[in-house]
């Protein structure tokens, strides 16, 4: 997780939340964005 | 007589005092008892040649000494092959030593070996009540045809003799029998607290490895159903992806029933009625028993109050008629009881599949141990300690070829609903 770009981190993430993936992996990657900082760039645009 | 007493206390010492030895410095368990290179062969050989060599001489050609007991418990206690050794070492000794009646000697303690063989096999499933009973019967019964030879030849006057010295022979082989009796208890409460300490250690240990192993398994199974979306795959890799999401999730599955083992119990037990929540589980199961042609027939009591939790209950029955399902074949009966005895509340739960072995059944609720092809071997040692944490005891019985009964008994109590 730790080495995918800032952009398809934040892909991956709505992408899983279109597929309604399990909420363990879409927890995983939300965590992975708050450490980056970049949690404003998800709630910006959902 | 007195004058013989410090010649008694010295046959007392030499049998007692390697078994006190035996006792504090080999512990050696009763199957290490059996085998050829035991030390318990040398303590009883020792025994024996210690008695022999000095015995107590009443008069010329009547000697008394303590070399049944070496004889007896090597029998009883390390088996055939040992009991036949420690004999005929008493027999080579004997006529080193020389002197008449080897040869009354020889076939009384031929008579003696053939009763010990009668019962050497059986002796290890014994109660401790009848182990003794037995070895004293057997004991008075050689101490007897000793008596009847000293009235059949007259010599009245060593009869209180021969009495004092089977009685003081007799207290030695009990004491004696006692000691190993013991050593054997302890060496199994020993075995048992091991056992309970692994699976200790192993429900901590389960705990943090699941825990640790279950998020990158939730990446990769999360990322793989992202690539699986993707347009430009060919049938071939989705197929490939498929069987991967599947073998995951059969990794979790297993994952979590290690986290089950050690999910810490911090619920407080409630009174249930058992009798719900059996029916409730049996009814969870019957798409799982339609699909395997399996029926379950049942006979419940309708009120079985018990202290304890709901949820836990539920996964031990869940856990035992699972494997019940998969023991038969199609077509297979499961027969589920639960009723109340006098101070007790069982079920048992039978069915008619393929059973156990011996060794299958000795090794069952241990973890890991599983006789399933795609078993973890937890399902089984979750249960026995949900039984135990809520005072139950549980027993299997098996029979290769015939099926398995689990038997769950829980103590009664006075619950009233209000």
């Amino acid at each position: 997780m730790r080495k995918l770009s800032d952009e398809l981190l934040i892909e991956s993430y709505f992408k899983a939340r279109e597929l309604n993936l399990s909420q363990d992996f879409i927890s995983l990657i939300e965590l992975e964005i708050h450490r980056r900082a970049l949690s404003n760039r998800i709630k910006v645009s959902s | 007589m007195f004058n013989y007493f410090g010649q008694f206390l010295y046959h007392v010492l030499i049998v007692l005092f390697p078994i006190f030895f035996y006792h504090l410095y080999l512990q050696e368990n009763h199957n290490g008892r059996k085998k050829t290179n035991a030390k318990f062969a040398l303590i009883v050989l020792f025994m024996l040649f210690c008695t022999m060599s000095y015995p107590i001489e009443y008069k010329n050609g009547y000697i008394y000494d303590f070399r049944v007991i070496p004889i007896m418990i090597s029998f009883l206690y390390a088996g055939l092959l040992q009991g036949t050794i420690t004999l005929s070492a008493m027999l080579i000794y004997r006529l080193i030593i020389g002197g008449p009646g080897f040869y009354i000697t020889f076939i009384n303690y031929f008579i003696l070996a053939f009763l010990l063989i009668l019962i050497y096999r059986k002796f290890d499933s014994f109660k401790f009540r009848t182990k003794m009973i037995l070895v004293s019967s057997l004991y008075w019964f050689i101490a007897c045809t000793r008596g009847i030879t000293l009235l059949k030849t007259g010599q009245f006057d060593q009869i209180p003799f021969m009495l004092t010295f089977g009685l003081i022979t007799w207290f030695t082989l009990i004491t004696i029998f006692f000691i190993i009796e013991n050593l054997d208890q302890q060496m199994r409460i020993q075995s048992q607290l091991q056992r309970a300490d692994k699976l200790n250690v192993i429900s901590q240990l389960a705990a943090s490895v699941a825990h640790e192993v279950r998020n990158p398994m939730t990446s990769v199974r999360g990322f793989l159903q992202l690539i699986r979306t993707d347009e430009n795959l060919d049938s071939k890799q989705r197929k490939y992806i498929d069987i991967s999401l599947k073998e995951l999730e059969h990794a979790q599955y297993i994952i979590n029933d290690y986290l089950s083992l050690a999910k810490p119990n911090d619920k407080n037990p409630a009174i249930i009625n058992l009798a719900e929540e059996i029916k409730s589980t049996i009814e969870l199961m019957t798409s799982y028993t339609n699909i395997n042609n399996v029926t379950i027939e049942s006979s419940i009591e309708n009120s079985l109050y018990i202290k304890g939790l709901k949820d836990e209950i539920k996964q031990v029955l869940v856990n035992i008629l699972k494997n019940g399902i998969e023991a038969v074949d199609q077509g297979g009966i499961i027969i589920v009881n639960a009723y109340t005895t006098e101070d007790e509340i069982v079920i048992d739960i039978s069915d008619n599949g393929h059973g156990m072995t011996k060794t299958q059944l000795k090794y069952i609720g241990t973890p890991f141990y599983s006789t399933k092809d795609k078993g973890t071997g937890v399902g089984l040692t979750v249960s026995y300690q949900i039984i135990h944490s809520m005072k139950g005891k549980i027993q299997v019985e098996s029979l290769e070829g015939k099926g398995t009964k689990f038997i769950i008994k829980f103590p009664l109590g006075n619950y009233y609903i209000n």
